[in-house]
């Protein structure tokens, strides 16, 4: 194999890499907050590609006006849920099993939702950065890997202003390691809790409306990517977030270069063998959280 | 400017303070005393609103503030600083002040308090970027004082600020709350060690099994030793 194929493929590993990352970031910041998972994190993802769907190619808005409503809508989507279903199984001490068992019933009922309202066949939208390949010093890249990578940098540059720069963002944090002593200093932990789920939602949604030109929307395609996104988690290092960052990259590379290299119908099987094998050796993770770098 | 009138506390069915009555006047340190169990902390959390009444009244410069929301309990200007001190050991020290102040948060002000904190506890402002968590336990006591200290409050209620600190730093400690006092801020205190809390404090309350069974002058307290030893136990 050429260099310049090994670099394509790093680059389109790493590409799939981010957008696991964005799914992972959201499922590491919901575990800080309530030490809960949300098995229903990859539907919220599928819904984000729909939504994206219906407002950039049925509805043809402009695709950051698309994209603003999509994120809107869904970090919406995810206050709510915070609002109706988690905090008050939280506040009241329900065993973690069922809250958890309750998320994985969600998805099924939105799963079948989407299967209602778009149907069961596999829709797309048009590349919104072109499909023709740009060369960059030999190596042939799709203009939308590039843009993803500006997308993803943004967002992540952004969370981590807001999370360290402002008051709110500072309180979220506070939440995750002390909700007594955040409720002490009048912080309401409950408007916290849900801000959090907001911006989770919103980061699965963005992962959702990135990857649906390049994978086919189907109802139920959130499942698989929602399992590496928790692969990520647990590779990088649960509740980190550089962890979720880096676990995301490994993955999407390891991917790509596995099913290319050797074959490509056992790459998923390939994933779940390193994650078991981080499991064995590093269950922490490779950025073991301790509690100081907790997003 | 604090009144606790007949207050009743359970935890489900086994009542923790069984009618205690307490007052604490403006300007004064009070002293909470009891041996381990006693309700102390469960005052406390019922003052700042982390905990229900069942019944009885808390009355805050002559306002019932009994089963109010803690965020409005510390907007009237009730600062508690929690048992184990509680910082938020993953946040820097500047970021724990700043939480401090959220209730109320405008930056001037926050800047302005601060100085102040920093002015009273000068180790804190040398470690204001590191993370609270790797401080030792002098330095986040310390941090959760001033931490209380930011929302400018009218009163402080301090759990147990001695705990597991070294007897010198713990002199460093009562010396500062005495200086906090001294400003204008009064202090509700609680205490194990009785000859400490007793060595800075105006008046003082002796907790027993969910109950007062004594209280009065620090200097009265103090001469009935023979008192504070069956309540406390051990030699005081």
């Amino acid at each position: 194999m050429s260099l310049v194929t090994f670099v394509q493929l790093i680059i389109q590993g790493l590409n799939m890499g981010l957008i696991y990352a964005l799914a992972a970031l959201g499922i590491s910041l919901i575990w800080n907050a309530t030490s809960l998972f949300n098995f229903s994190q990859g539907d919220l993802l599928t819904i984000g590609g729909y939504v994206m769907l219906t407002a950039f190619s049925y509805l043809a808005l402009p695709y950051p006006v698309a994209f603003l409503i999509t994120v809107v809508v869904m970090g919406v989507a995810g206050y709510m849920l915070s609002k109706g279903y988690f905090y008050p199984m939280f506040k009241q001490n329900f065993n973690p099993q069922i809250i958890l068992i309750g998320t994985v019933a969600l998805s099924i009922f939105v799963r079948n939702g989407i299967l209602l309202t778009w149907g069961p066949d596999a829709q797309t939208y048009a590349n919104p950065f072109g499909s023709k390949a740009v060369e960059i010093l030999g190596v042939n890249i799709m203009p939308h890997y590039i843009w993803n990578v500006v997308i993803v940098a943004v967002l992540v540059v952004a969370l981590q202003m807001f999370l360290r720069g402002t008051v709110i963002g500072i309180a979220m944090r506070a939440v995750a390691q002390k909700p007594v002593a955040a409720s002490l200093m009048g912080v309401k932990v409950e408007q916290m809790v849900s801000m959090t789920f907001l911006l989770s939602t919103g980061l699965a949604a963005i992962s959702g409306l990135l990857v649906a030109p390049i994978i086919p929307l189907i109802p139920e395609m959130g499942g698989l990517l929602a399992i590496k996104a928790f692969a990520a988690v647990l590779i990088g290092g649960l509740g980190s977030f550089a962890g979720a960052l880096v676990g995301g990259v490994i993955i999407g590379i390891a991917e790509v270069l596995f099913a290319t290299l050797v074959v490509s119908t056992y790459k998923d099987v390939f994933i779940f063998a390193v994650l078991i094998l981080f499991l064995l050796i590093r269950p922490g993770g490779i950025f073991k959280a301790d509690i100081s770098e907790k997003v | 400017m604090l009144k606790i009138d007949k207050l009743v506390v359970s935890y489900g069915v086994a009542p923790v303070l069984r009618e205690i009555n307490m007052a604490v006047p403006q300007g004064k340190i009070v002293t909470l005393l009891g041996a381990n169990g006693a309700g102390k902390s469960t005052t406390l959390k019922a003052v700042s609103g982390l905990l229900k009444p069942l019944s009885g009244d808390i009355l805050f410069c002559k306002e019932s503030i009994s089963g109010v929301s803690p965020e409005k309990i510390v907007k009237m200007g009730v600062s508690h600083v929690p048992e184990g001190r509680q910082v938020f050991p993953g946040l820097t020290v500047e970021e724990n002040l700043k939480m401090g102040a959220y209730i109320n948060y405008k930056p001037k002000m926050v800047a302005e308090k601060m100085a102040m904190v920093f002015d009273l506890f000068p180790r804190l402002k040398e470690r204001i970027k590191q993370l609270a968590g790797t401080m030792s336990g002098g330095e986040q006591q310390m941090l959760a004082i001033g931490r209380g200290l930011m929302n400018d409050p009218k009163l402080l209620m301090l759990d147990e600020p001695s705990l597991g600190l070294a007897p010198i730093i713990i002199d460093g400690i009562f010396d500062k709350i005495k200086e906090i006092n001294s400003l204008g801020t009064t202090i509700l205190l609680i205490e194990q060690n009785a000859n400490l809390a007793l060595s800075v404090s105006d008046y003082a309350y002796m907790l027993s099994v969910g109950k007062i069974a004594m209280e009065g002058d620090t200097g009265e307290i103090r001469d009935n030793k023979n008192l504070l030893e069956v309540y406390l136990g051990g030699d005081h």
